[in-house]
C-alpha cells in the first residue's frame, strides 16, 4: 500500500514546473545566460552527485553536512547533492582549468540540494544562476560582479531591489580588538549570524567590555545608507585590518557609481554572512515583498587555497525560484503560450510536409494524431484556444479552412 | 511599498505594555485594542499597518516579512528558530525558564542529576533538550501544549520544565522550581530584509523604543 501511494508522491521540498512556470525559468536562465555571455563569462556544468568530501568545504550559507543529500555508492564512498556551486566550481578551476589564462569568468544555472526543514523561502531543490570571477584580486573584480548582479535583476523584470553591500574585514577588525577569548569571540560570531543583538548586547556587558568598544560593535548593523555610511563608519576603523575593509569597500562603491548602479546599491556594514569563508566585499540583494533575500555573494580569497589552489576569487549566486517568486506576486501570470496553428485531416503526407515548411518559419503547429472530424477538431481548438485550424483530406483540393 | 510600516503584535498580556510603549514611541494606536474583532488595523495616513496575532505566530509573520517588526516574548522566540533580527529587550512580560519537581521529591533532594533517564513534561521541548545535554543527562521529553503543571500529578511525568512569571501556578500545583534556567522578557524583532529595505523608516523606531526602555528596569 505504502509503495503504491509513494508511486504518485513526491518528496518534501521538492517541486513539480508545470508549463508556465517551467517557461518563465527558462526564459529567464536563458536572459541571463546571454548577459553573462555578453561580460565575458563562460558556462560550465558540473555534476549533481560528488563526493561528500569534496562538497563539504565551509561555504557563506553555512551548509554542514547534515544539510546536505547523502547516500552511498557501491564501494561503500558517501556520496553527496551538491549544496551550492561555488564549490564544485572551485574544484573544477582547482584541477582540470589550472592552467588556463587567469582570471577566469565562469557562470552557471544549476539544481542545488538542501536538506532543510522546507520554510520561508527553503525549497530542498533550488535553482541557482551565478558566476565567478577567478584570479583577480582587487575592488574592480568586485564592482563588476555586484554591477552584474544588479543587470540581471533589472534584467529579470525586478522594479525594486536593492543590493546591500558589507565588508567582512571591518568586522573582523573590530574583533581583533576585543579583549576576548576565541571561544567567546565565536560566541559573538554565532549570535551575530543569528542576528540575535539583544543576546550580544547582553554577552558584551557581562563581559565587562567598555562602553566604547561594545558600542562600536553594536553600532555596526545600524550602519546603512549611501556614501555618507563611509564617514559615519569612520571610527569603525580601529586597526589596519578594519581600515583597510572600509577603504576597499569606498573604491568598490565608487567603482559602482562608474557603472552607474549606485541607485541599486546601499551601504550596510550589518550585512555580515558566512565569517569563514568571506575574506571581504560581501553582499545580498533583496526585493520588497519577499522577506529573505533573492540573492547573495562576496570575495572568498580562502576557499581555492582549501583544494590547493591557492587563488583569489569573487562572485554570486542569484536564487533563480526566488526572483521568479517575487516576479509572480508582483505582475500577472501569462497565458501559456498556445500553437499558431492545428492541421487534422487524413491525407498524411500533406500534413506532415506542411507542417514542417511552417516550423521551419518559426510557426508553433500541432499536428492531430487522433483522427477527429472536424467538428471535433475545432472544439478542441476552441478549448486549447488555437487559433486556427486547417484540414487535408486525401483526394481534396484546397484544404478546408477553419 | 517601501514606506509602508507593518507591526505585528501579540494577543494577550503582552499587549497592554506593548500599546503604551508604541504611544510613546510616537506611532499611532488609534483602534488598537485586542477585543476588537479586527485582525488588522490600518492607519492609511500614517502608512503604518498591525497585525494582532497568536503569540507564537509573531515569528513566522516577521520571518516571512508579512510584518515588518513585531513584540513578541523571548520564550517564543526561543522555541522557534526562525531566521529573524532580535533588535531590542522591552523588559517587560518578564518570565522564567524553570525546571520544577513535585513537593514531595523535593523534600528528597534537589539534585536533578538523580532524575536521569526520567520524563519531563514542557511546551518547550528545544528549550528542555538543550538544557539537559548541556547537564548531560538523558531525558524522555513530552511535549504538550497547555497546563503542563498536571502531568506530574496524574503520573504523566517527573518533573517539568515551563514559565513561571509569579510562581502561583506551581505552589497550587504542589510544584518547586528547583533550577532557573533562564529569564524571558519581550523583544523587538524584525524581518531581516525589512530591516534593509526600509531601513530609513525601521531605524528611527528602533532607536525611539532602544532609548525609551533604556534605563528601565525589568518588572519582575
Amino acid at each position: 500500500m505504502a509503495k503504491e501511494r509513494n508511486l504518485l508522491q513526491i518528496p518534501a521540498g521538492m517541486r513539480d514546473l508545470l508549463p508556465g512556470d517551467a517557461r518563465n525559468k527558462r526564459i529567464l536562465e536563458n536572459k541571463w545566460t546571454d548577459l553573462f555571455t555578453t561580460w565575458g563569462y563562460q558556462e560550465v556544468i558540473t555534476p549533481t552527485v560528488e563526493y561528500m568530501d569534496a562538497l563539504a568545504v565551509d561555504t557563506g550559507e553555512e551548509i554542514r553536512d547534515d544539510r546536505m543529500f547523502q547516500f552511498f555508492d557501491r564501494q561503500g564512498r558517501i556520496l553527496a547533492l551538491r549544496p551550492e556551486m561555488t564549490t564544485p566550481i572551485a574544484r573544477v578551476v582547482a584541477t582540470r582549468l589550472k592552467k588556463s589564462q587567469f582570471p577566469l569568468r565562469l557562470h552557471y544555472a544549476a539544481n542545488v540540494f538542501r536538506y532543510d526543514d522546507p520554510q520561508a523561502g527553503r525549497q530542498r531543490e533550488i535553482f541557482q544562476a551565478g558566476v565567478e570571477l577567478i584570479g583577480a584580486p582587487g575592488p574592480l573584480a568586485d564592482a563588476e560582479v555586484i554591477a552584474l548582479a544588479v543587470e540581471a535583476l533589472r534584467q529579470s523584470g525586478l522594479e525594486d531591489f536593492q543590493i546591500s553591500l558589507g565588508q567582512i574585514e571591518v568586522f573582523n577588525g573590530l574583533m581583533e580588538e576585543l579583549p576576548l577569548s576565541d571561544e567567546q569571540k565565536s560566541k559573538v560570531r554565532s549570535l551575530v549570524a543569528k542576528k540575535d543583538f539583544v543576546s550580544l548586547e547582553e554577552m558584551l556587558a557581562k563581559e565587562g567590555l567598555n562602553d566604547s568598544q561594545a558600542e562600536l560593535l553594536l553600532k555596526l548593523p545600524t550602519l546603512h545608507g549611501g556614501r555618507e555610511v563611509l564617514v559615519q563608519a569612520l571610527p569603525l576603523a580601529v586597526n589596519e585590518r578594519a581600515r583597510q575593509g572600509l577603504n576597499n569597500l569606498r573604491q568598490v562603491y565608487d567603482a559602482l557609481r562608474t557603472y552607474g548602479v549606485e541607485d541599486y546599491v546601499a551601504l550596510d556594514l550589518g550585512v555580515l554572512r558566512g565569517f569563514d569563508y568571506y575574506t571581504g566585499i560581501v553582499f545580498e540583494g533583496y526585493t520588497v515583498g519577499l522577506g529573505f533575500p533573492i540573492c547573495g555573494g562576496g570575495r572568498y580569497d580562502g576557499l581555492l587555497g582549501q583544494v590547493g589552489f591557492d587563488c583569489p576569487a569573487t562572485g554570486f549566486a542569484i536564487g533563480l525560484d526566488r526572483v521568479l517568486l517575487a516576479l509572480s506576486r508582483s505582475r500577472e501570470p501569462e497565458p501559456v503560450p498556445v500553437p499558431d496553428m492545428l492541421i487534422g485531416g487524413d491525407n498524411t503526407e500533406k500534413i506532415i510536409a506542411v507542417a514542417g515548411r511552417l516550423r521551419q518559419e518559426g510557426r508553433s503547429v500541432e499536428i492531430d494524431v487522433l483522427g477527429r472530424e472536424e467538428a471535433e477538431l475545432k472544439a478542441y481548438a476552441a478549448l486549447r484556444g488555437i487559433e486556427e485550424v486547417v484540414l487535408y483530406r486525401k483526394g481534396g483540393d484546397d484544404p478546408a479552412e477553419a | 511599498m517601501k514606506d509602508m510600516l507593518t507591526i505585528a503584535l501579540p494577543k494577550g498580556k503582552l499587549f497592554e505594555d506593548a500599546i503604551p510603549l508604541l504611544q510613546e514611541a510616537g506611532l499611532c494606536t488609534k483602534n488598537l485594542s485586542e477585543d476588537s474583532r479586527k485582525l488588522v488595523i490600518r492607519h492609511e495616513k500614517e502608512r503604518l499597518n498591525y497585525i494582532i496575532c497568536r503569540p507564537t505566530d509573531i515569528p513566522t509573520f516577521v520571518e516571512y516579512g508579512a510584518a515588518d517588526i513585531g513584540i513578541v516574548g523571548k520564550d517564543t522566540i526561543v522555541e522557534q528558530d526562525k531566521d529573524i533580527m532580535e533588535l531590542v529587550d522591552l523588559k517587560f512580560g518578564h518570565c522564567r525558564f524553570v525546571v520544577a519537581l513535585p513537593e514531595t521529591a523535593a523534600k528528597k533532594g534537589r539534585d536533578l542529576t538523580q532524575f536521569n533517564h526520567r520524563r519531563v513534561a514542557t511546551k518547550f521541548p528545544k528549550v528542555a533538550e538543550s538544557f539537559f545535554a548541556e547537564k548531560g543527562m538523558q531525558v524522555e521529553i513530552i511535549k504538550l501544549h497547555g497546563n503542563i503543571e498536571l502531568a506530574p500529578a496524574v503520573g504523566l511525568a517527573d518533573m517539568i520544565i515551563d514559565i513561571v512569571s509569579s510562581g502561583r501556578t506551581l505552589k497550587e500545583n504542589n510544584l518547586v522550581a528547583v533550577e532557573d534556567i533562564f529569564h524571558a522578557t519581550a523583544r523587538l524583532i524584525a524581518n531581516r530584509v525589512s530591516y534593509r529595505l526600509k531601513h530609513q523608516r525601521i531605524q528611527p523606531v528602533v532607536e525611539r523604543i532602544r532609548s525609551l526602555v533604556k534605563d528601565r528596569e525589568v518588572t519582575y
